[in-house]
């Protein structure tokens, strides 16, 4: 039904902004806006704009959001290149146009090139390998203006809304220290970039195998406060032990083990992997670094997303 | 095994200048980020600053332009009148036996599948040249597959050196040392030394007109030719590529052809060709190798290189591991089909 079909949709995109908020972006505009390309004399309609600061390109980067929520089989590959073509042409048209600066960007100074699909599907049919090889098939344009085009689905989406829980859990916990919870951005090879701690997280970020943190902890050692710096890691790398040996290099690399304590998140449940886990820990015992490690589990959020809901500060 | 974190600068590196365009924009679509764009910078600009683990960077490793990373395959015949059930209890009886002290051969699994097919896996030690030894020991492992094809059986295997073959080679001969006739099972090489020279010129010739089904012969890259009993190989000229070229385009059978006639006067005859194959549904050509090396006697076929086509242009792109090997069954098959037939029709 094209009605039940429109509700479930705003549902759908009232959701998508309730995420990207939680993720720290900042929405300019309305949702739901319409906007005309003088050059091609169209109407495109754009769901929702975002923006946020990049530490790595030292500037906001502005992203133009698409909300679809379908039933499992009206998730095809025709879809996914009709939805991805689509953004392609906004890419190129919107951002040129009066009426984005108007209503969306207001002249922010932004690079607009990027777009984020927010993929739902509503019923419980939802198959991921499948999904993944319909992005295979998904021919993209080679263009000499680059574009950038992530596109997330249920298994993307709910990692997303479990990283807001934990990081929320995370900023709670160390309230009370000189140092909240902040996830960390490592200044990297090549680049002028200090190393910057911020609320927010980047679309690289989020499509990363390891989210840095960084935050103090106040504990009660025999009534007296003592403070405990932490670097965090939420981990969605798999769980065994070259990758976990591997993760410990990059927080050699990237200096973040002048820590008392690395708190690991897995995302991944750690139950079949306990045996991996433990050799890890002989690993990092023998090494010189003498950083004590903790192995947690992030919050899974249930596969119905609706039942997730974002509690702002 | 990828052990130190890579830092951006590398990877940007890897990505810009070591990964084809078409395998680079794969990797990340696949993990739900998709570049627009015609250049491989922009690509490893933005993708450097990922965060990326163990298994992104192995994949990553696998998609690079280095010789590893496009397979071959190889097989030999088994005289034999044993089963193959009864083949797997012979192997599995040596498992775990060192059967060469010196290089440490060994049988270390062997599988019997549902399909009847049997897979075992060697291991042996071999001497490479190291970087901080002059000479240093490599533990290598090999598996390769038994296969029933008619009245015969038929080992495959994905080698990556000569020496895997070599060993696999050692084995069924240890193996079979000691027990009867009827309960070994000896190798019996697949070689064009059974061939006269016109034979051999005829062998490929064969090779060449024989329809690909699922593929069009686009060109034929390069004909390497061994005179005699030696074992070096030579190389078709350029001018003598195009004149075998243009007689395979009007269908002509290669001994009739001037040039093939003229090194065939000098004894001369063909080991190996590399054809250009274009998939007739999917935009993808790959260079194709068949070659009967002499050093060892080992028939291979190699994919030498792949190309995706994306708005009639040819761009590099290495094919997953599970796809290159499907490919190379079916040439495989074409290959030891049109051999057998061969032998059928001339002994």
């Amino acid at each position: 039904m094209p009605e039940e079909q429109n509700v479930e949709g705003d549902r759908w995109l009232d959701k998508a902004i309730e995420i990207l908020n939680a993720l720290g972006w900042v929405q300019g505009g309305d949702k739901k806006v319409d906007i005309f390309s003088q050059k091609m004399n169209k109407q495109y309609g754009i769901d929702a704009y975002f923006t946020y600061y990049d530490p790595y390109e030292a500037s906001d980067i502005g992203v133009i959001i698409e909300a679809k929520s379908r039933q499992w089989q009206s998730v095809n590959l025709s879809l996914i290149r009709g939805t991805s073509s689509k953004m392609v042409e906004v890419l190129q048209e919107v951002p040129l146009s009066d009426e984005f600066e108007n209503k969306l960007n207001f002249n922010k100074a932004c690079k607009v090139n990027t777009g984020f699909i927010l993929l739902w599907t509503n019923d419980f049919n939802y198959d991921h390998d499948k999904f993944i090889e319909y992005l295979q098939k998904t021919h993209i344009p080679k263009k000499h203006q680059s574009q950038r085009i992530f596109i997330a689905s249920n298994e993307e989406l709910l990692r997303f809304c479990s990283i807001v829980e934990t990081s929320e859990e995370l900023v709670r916990n160390s309230e009370n220290s000189s140092e909240q919870f902040r996830y960390y951005y490592p200044s990297l090879t090549g680049t002028a970039n200090e190393p910057k701690r911020m609320k927010h997280l980047t679309l690289e970020y989020l499509y990363s195998k390891y989210i840095f943190g960084k935050m103090q902890i106040i504990e009660s050692v025999g009534g007296t406060s003592v403070s405990k710096k932490i670097t965090v890691v939420l981990y969605n790398d798999s769980i065994i032990l070259p990758a976990l040996k591997l993760m410990y290099n990059a927080l050699l690399l990237f200096q973040l083990l002048d820590v008392q304590e690395v708190w690991v998140y897995f995302y991944e449940s750690d139950v079949n992997h306990r045996s991996d886990i433990e050799e890890f820990d002989r690993y990092v015992t023998s090494e010189e670094k003498q950083v004590g490690f903790k192995f947690k589990q992030m919050k899974r959020i249930d596969r119905d997303v609706y039942l997730w809901g974002h509690q702002n500060d | 095994m990828i052990e130190k974190y890579p830092n951006n600068a590398d990877i940007y590196e890897v990505i810009s200048s070591k990964m084809p365009f078409g395998n680079s924009r794969d990797f990340f679509k696949k993990r739900g980020m998709m570049c627009v764009t015609n250049r491989r910078t922009e690509i490893a600009l933005y993708c450097s600053r990922l965060f990326l683990g163990f298994e992104d960077y192995e994949e990553m490793r696998s998609h690079t332009e280095s010789e590893n990373n496009y397979k071959k395959i190889c097989g030999i015949e088994l005289e034999t009148v044993t089963s193959l059930p009864d083949i797997a209890t012979t192997l599995s009886a040596k498992r775990g036996d060192t059967l060469d002290e010196k290089t440490k051969l060994m049988i270390k699994d062997v599988t019997s599948h549902g399909d009847g097919t049997v897979n075992c896996v060697i291991s042996y030690q071999n001497k490479k040249i190291g970087k901080l030894d002059l000479l240093r020991k490599e533990d290598r492992e090999c598996t390769f597959k038994i296969e029933e094809r008619g009245d015969k059986k038929l080992v495959l295997t994905h080698h990556e050196k000569n020496e895997d073959y070599s060993k696999i080679i050692e084995v069924l001969e240890n193996v079979s040392e000691g027990l009867v006739d009827d309960e070994k099972i000896l190798p019996h090489k697949i070689t064009l030394e059974k061939f006269t020279i016109p034979q051999r010129i005829e062998f490929f010739d064969k090779l060449l007109l024989h329809n690909y089904s699922n593929w069009i012969l686009e060109d034929v890259r390069s004909i390497k030719i061994r005179k005699g009993e030696e074992l070096e190989d030579e190389e078709f000229s350029e001018i003598e590529l195009r004149g075998i070229n243009e007689a395979l385009l009007r269908g002509d059978n290669l001994r009739t052809n001037e040039i093939v006639k003229k090194f065939e006067r000098s004894g001369y005859y063909f080991s190996g060709i590399i054809i250009k194959l274009a998939h007739k549904h999917d935009p993808l050509k790959i260079f194709v190798e068949t070659l009967f090396k002499s050093k060892p006697v080992l028939p291979e076929i190699n994919i030498k290189k792949s190309v995706e086509v994306i708005d009639d242009i040819e761009n590099t792109k290495i094919l997953p591991i599970d796809e290159q090997e499907k490919y190379l069954k079916e040439f495989w098959e074409i290959l030891y089909k049109i051999y057998s037939g061969f032998i059928e029709e001339i002994f």
